[in-house]
């Protein structure tokens, strides 16, 4: 690897939601939300986050284009801590987020070129440089210039995804989060917008932070994926990596409830029983591997240890007590 | 990209702002009461802009008396009748309507911008300014509206500015709390964090995507607080502590027309009635757009 610093430094990260109840809204407990995460995004590279509903994504997403402040850990952006940097112009222009929700990304209110003109006013275009910049933006995104004038209830949602990307581009940002981009939208829109963000991807030279709850999806276009679970990563590595050998019972799973298509492809798949049960609260996490009470492999340590994150591979990394210590080639 | 196919098909030359109010105005054609409503407001205002040209007798408007004709009942000559001077009653009516819409106006106009400039900053920015901002609004919401303005006009002197400075005291705080709820809904909406993401001012935020979506849920309060206002401020000359003779204002004309109850009752009972009009008016009117633009007010 080059010694070049990684463009987004995920260090040690959690946050933690209070619980409050009753008259004086006592702290009850918390909500993990994400425990101990850490990561590296390098530059040009399209890191994939997967994980359950609740596991912690969108919180995640949130910290790191400082939406949130972390409960403790840290960002850093290119070296520099995201904490100090968080609200200044510069990080924001380089760090921007599309949302998962497209029907709520848009104000109702005001109309494409309104919406698109708004990151552009404020990271100081020359006024008479709006609208032609506009006009590229939705170029990019392959929609016909007539959409400025339209609002967002005239568009379809692949549409409005695509003016949510627009904007995000708009100041030309480096590292886009996009917190499930697609999961709202049907599967053929969906191919279509992902064709969108890896053209753009290559033409502009950004990275990704891509987030789904759809491990699978990811398989042809991340370079590297990480699995998180009741906000902890339990697996990472390269793609194709994390794919042909999961170390971890729950990635395993995860891969083989995909549906298969051919007979070699059922073959090749690790044969292990899909996942059972519902992914329990993040107010309560069950105590050692926070796994265990749903893993088919599950043993006696589990209950009792949380296993640490230990070098199974080539910048391959698990949690899990199978893998008791770094067993890296 | 067959997802473009989608986009509502429209006459090219229509604007879609256009569209969303020719169909609003579709749904609204088709609730009676409602339109009664907008009807009755149109002529309320027609009636207080137009009064210099519509009053058979304007002069009736102020201390103008004609002591040949006091007293007379409603007639051709005098659609309402004439009062104790002479004047005649249905003149008086429409510059009434003046008063009366010259008080929603300087009451509404002082205190909405007011009201919903705190509601926004309390639902956007929380901690101690929402704090302090809304324990300020219960303490005037506990307070009823009614006796707040009789304790500060009769505190000033009565008169019609005094009226109006007092009802717009009480007035504000209702849309504070409106708006503060609204702003709470939305200031985690995906849209208002895009715009911070974007790097957009607070100020930007809260005036540009903010309060464009709190317009519907005021104008529809707007509309309803109108008839309230009237009614208070009719009530505050009805006591004698608003308007002044020889103001022509409708709550007045009811308290001096009283005095010769029952038997000249078109010297009160007709005010009486416009001011019931107007108010009917604006609350058909506000249920209507209330129903139309589908938002809670209370
Ligand atoms: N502001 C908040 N206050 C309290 N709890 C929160 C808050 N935001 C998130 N949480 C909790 O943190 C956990 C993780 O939420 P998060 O939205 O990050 O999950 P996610 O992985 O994005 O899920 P999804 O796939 O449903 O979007 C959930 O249990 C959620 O209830
Ligand atoms: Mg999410």
């Amino acid at each position: 690897m080059s010694t070049e610093v990684p463009l987004l430094q995920v260090e040690d990260l959690t946050k933690l939601f209070p619980i409050r109840r009753g008259l004086f809204q006592r702290v009850i407990g918390h909500v993990r939300a994400i425990d101990g995460v850490g990561f590296d995004i390098r530059r040009g590279e399209i890191f994939g986050l997967a994980g359950e509903s609740g596991s912690g994504k969108s919180t995640l997403a949130r910290i790191v284009v400082g939406l949130d402040g972390a409960s403790s850990g840290r960002i850093r952006f290119v070296g520099e801590d995201v904490h100090t940097l968080r609200g200044t112009r510069g990080f924001r222009r380089r760090v921007q987020m599309v949302f998962q929700n497209p029907g709520s990304s848009l104000n109702p209110r005001r109309s494409i070129e309104q919406t698109l003109s708004v990151p552009l006013r404020f990271h100081g275009i020359a006024p008479s440089a709006i609208a032609p910049r506009v006009r590229e933006l939705l170029e990019m995104v392959e929609l016909p210039a007539s959409f400025r004038a339209k609002y967002p209830f005239e568009l379809s949602g692949g549409q409005k995804q695509r003016v949510a990307i627009a904007r995000a581009l708009a100041v030309e940002p480096e590292l886009l989060v996009l917190d499930e981009p697609t999961s709202a939208l049907d599967v053929s829109v969906q191919a279509k917008v992902i064709e969108l963000l890896m053209r753009i991807r290559n033409e502009l030279d950004l990275s990704y932070l891509f987030i789904s709850h759809d491990l699978s999806l990811m398989r042809n276009f991340t370079t590297r994926i990480a699995v998180m679970y009741l906000g902890k990563l339990c697996e990472m590595g390269f793609t194709g990596d994390v794919f042909d050998h999961p170390a971890h019972p729950y990635t395993q799973g995860l891969i083989s409830s995909v549906p298969v298509v051919s007979e070699e492809e059922a073959a090749l798949k690790p044969a292990v029983e899909r996942i059972r049960g519902e992914i329990p609260s993040p107010a309560n996490v069950p105590p050692g591997c926070s796994f265990h009470t749903r893993c088919p492999a599950a043993f006696r340590p589990c209950r009792i240890d949380d296993p640490a994150f230990v070098q199974v591979g080539f910048e391959h990394r698990t949690r899990c007590h199978l893998f008791p210590r770094d067993s890296t080639a | 990209m067959s997802d473009l196919a989608l986009s509502p098909s429209a006459t090219p030359d229509e604007s879609s702002r256009h569209r969303a109010w020719r169909r609003g105005w579709y749904r609204f054609r088709r609730n009676p009461a409602a339109v009664a409503g907008l009807v009755l407001v149109v002529l309320v205002v027609v009636a207080a802009l137009g009064a210099p040209w519509l009053a058979p007798s304007p002069e009736s408007a102020g201390t103008f008396v004609n002591f040949g004709e006091r007293h007379q009942p409603p007639s051709l000559h005098h659609l309402f009748g004439t009062d104790n001077v002479g004047r005649d009653v249905f003149s008086r009516v429409l510059y009434g309507y003046r008063v009366s819409l010259l008080l929603v106006v300087f009451v509404l106009g002082l205190s909405v911008p007011f009201g919903v400039l705190l509601g926004l900053l309390a639902g956007y920015y929380g901690g101690w300014i929402e704090t302090v901002i809304m324990r300020i609004t219960d303490i005037f919401l506990a307070i009823p509206a009614l006796v707040m303005a009789l304790a500060i006009t009769a505190a000033l002197s009565p008169s019609l500015m005094n009226g109006m400075i007092a009802i717009s005291l009480l007035w504000w705080n209702w849309h504070t709390r409106l708006i503060y709820t609204t702003v709470h809904a939305l200031r985690h909406e995906e849209y208002v964090e895009a715009a911070k993401i974007a790097g957009a001012s607070d100020a930007h935020i809260l005036f540009r995507e903010i309060l464009p979506n709190c317009i519907s849920v005021i104008s529809v309060k707007v509309t309803l607080d109108a008839g309230f206002v009237i009614l208070i401020g009719a009530g505050l000359s009805f006591l004698g502590l608003g308007a002044q003779p020889p103001t022509p204002d409708l709550g007045t004309m009811v308290a001096s027309g009283a005095n010769y109850l029952p038997e000249d009752w078109w010297e009160s009972v007709l005010p009486g009635l416009a001011i019931l009009f107007a108010i009917l008016g604006f609350n058909l009117l506000g249920d209507g757009l209330r129903d139309l633009l589908d938002v809670e007010v209370s």
